[in-house]
């Protein structure tokens, strides 16, 4: 839903700027930064995310081990990780790909060095022609083929953001781009994943997915990190359900630590539906990314031919900023739910880049 | 036993959801180690499985982790434990029981 005020924008930007044929420059550069900002954040939050994941395994693991004790066992206490160094590379390369999409918009619509950047883009390009569909996590949805396919045409990427200065134009960029940053965000969605099978081929087969339509039109099989975290949840949850019937058949606890058993067991489930719904609105959050990139691509194909000029790409840049200011504020609850149940407070400045609070792309900016 | 690796997930899923289901509220402390420390082996084997990608995943299973692996004594002493109570007890642990069947079956 958009605020009222968001809505008042939405009707005085047509009225004011209605008389111009071809695009403001000002206004690009603002709604290609803007955009780019919301990339990096949504970059950061999905890495962030892989880290929320280790951390409510690790939480179960403590759980798990306390009980043990408690029963006079003697347990293994090495904890294993989720994810392997090689998988969260993966993933770190992806989302640095993404980022470097994002900072060659900017670059370009504002006109910069087109060297600047290359330095730090060089490794992250050839690590990106490295990845391999087996870095992700993927198989519950997709055949081989598929899988591969989205992985391969990543490597394209390269041609966008070391181009010479000459071709260094935004509408042919983001032309191009389009497709590499569907992919990506397709890439992210599967791994991201589902708790429960969403299509009832899943049960033979995989579902069919046309990567052409519309990312809202994807349906996936049980599988990726919201299943992996669902399945942490429901681990840690059992440990306090037996930890308190166990206490109840041999009548022991007092009454105060039944009480915290049972309030450590309604905080874990909370949790666990906390953590889903921000990975499912994180899903939702790349969809608005590709709907704001095809709107800003629209825009400046419609200002080359000289015509009036469409503010849809306003309306999806709004929508997916709303989407990751969402994001943040859900991040920062889920992290503070495992604070309370391990440690430290974050509030949702700490999930965004620095620039991102710089450039006003937060809570007032102008909408 | 499990054919493949999918099918594997899907019998460790029906294995931990019998053993979430049973009440352990009167399962002895000595029983409940073994009991728990099973679970966490099921637990850490489905989720090496959804972690990591399974290049062909109709392949043929093999277990992935050690846990899961050296498991095998714990179940059997569960399955064990539960065949010698008396026919009243065991009626109570049928889950327990239906759990532990479905993890030795693919560790077989």
């Amino acid at each position: 839903m958009l605020s009222p005020l968001q809505i008042v924008v939405l009707a005085l930007f047509p009225l004011g700027l209605s008389s111009c044929s071809v695009i403001d420059d000002t206004l690009l550069t603002e709604e290609v930064s803007d955009f780019s900002l919301g990339v990096v954040a949504l970059s950061s939050i999905i890495q962030t995310e892989f880290s929320l994941a280790e951390d409510v395994n690790t939480l179960g693991f403590t759980d798990y081990l306390q009980f043990q004790l408690e029963l006079g066992g003697n347990p293994n206490t090495n904890l294993k990780p989720l994810f392997s160094v090689a998988d969260i590379a993966a993933r770190r390369d992806l989302l640095a790909g993404l980022d470097g999409y994002a900072d060659t918009l900017t670059a370009v619509a504002s006109e910069k060095s087109p060297s600047e950047g290359y330095s730090v883009l060089d490794g992250t390009l050839k690590n990106l022609k490295l990845l391999d569909y087996g870095d992700f996590n993927l198989s519950h949805s997709l055949s081989f083929l598929n899988s591969n396919q989205l992985v391969n045409d990543i490597s394209f990427l390269d041609e966008l953001l070391i181009l010479p200065e000459r071709d260094r134009r935004l509408l042919p960029i983001l032309e191009k781009g389009g497709e590499t940053l569907k992919k990506m965000a397709l890439l992210l969605y599967f791994d991201i994943g589902a708790i429960a099978d969403q299509s009832s081929k899943c049960r033979y087969t995989y579902p069919e997915n046309d990567f052409s339509a519309k990312m809202s039109s994807l349906r996936l099989c049980k599988g990726g990190l919201r299943s992996i975290v669902s399945s942490a949840v429901k681990f840690d949850t059992n440990i306090w359900k037996d930890k308190l019937a166990y206490l109840k058949g041999h009548e022991a606890g007092s009454s105060k630590i039944r009480r915290d058993a049972i309030n450590r067991l309604v905080s874990i489930q909370k949790l666990g539906q906390s953590m889903d719904q921000l990975l499912s609105e994180t899903q939702l959050a790349l969809i608005a990314m590709i709907d704001a990139h095809e709107a800003i691509e629209a825009t400046l194909r419609a200002a080359q031919k000289s015509s009036i000029v469409s503010f849809t790409s306003t309306t999806k840049i709004i929508l997916f900023r709303k989407k990751l200011r969402e994001l943040l504020k859900a991040a920062a609850n889920v992290q503070n739910a495992l604070s309370e149940l391990s440690g430290t407070t974050m509030s949702p400045q700490d999930f965004l880049p620095t620039d991102f609070t710089q450039n006003g792309t937060g809570e007032n900016n102008g909408e | 036993m499990a054919n493949s690796y999918k099918d594997a997930l899907t019998q460790l899923e029906k294995a931990q959801e019998a053993m979430n289901a049973q009440d352990i509220s009167h399962v002895p402390a000595a029983q409940l180690v073994n009991f728990e420390r099973s679970k966490a082996a099921v637990y850490g084997e489905i989720q090496a499985l959804q972690a990591r990608q399974i290049s062909a995943r109709d392949e043929d299973y093999a277990a992935i982790t050690t846990e899961f692996r050296d498991c095998k004594s714990e179940l059997t002493d569960l399955s064990n434990w539960v065949f010698a109570r008396e026919a009243r007890d065991r009626n109570l642990l049928t889950m327990l029981t239906k759990g532990v069947s479905i993890a030795l079956s693919i560790l077989i």
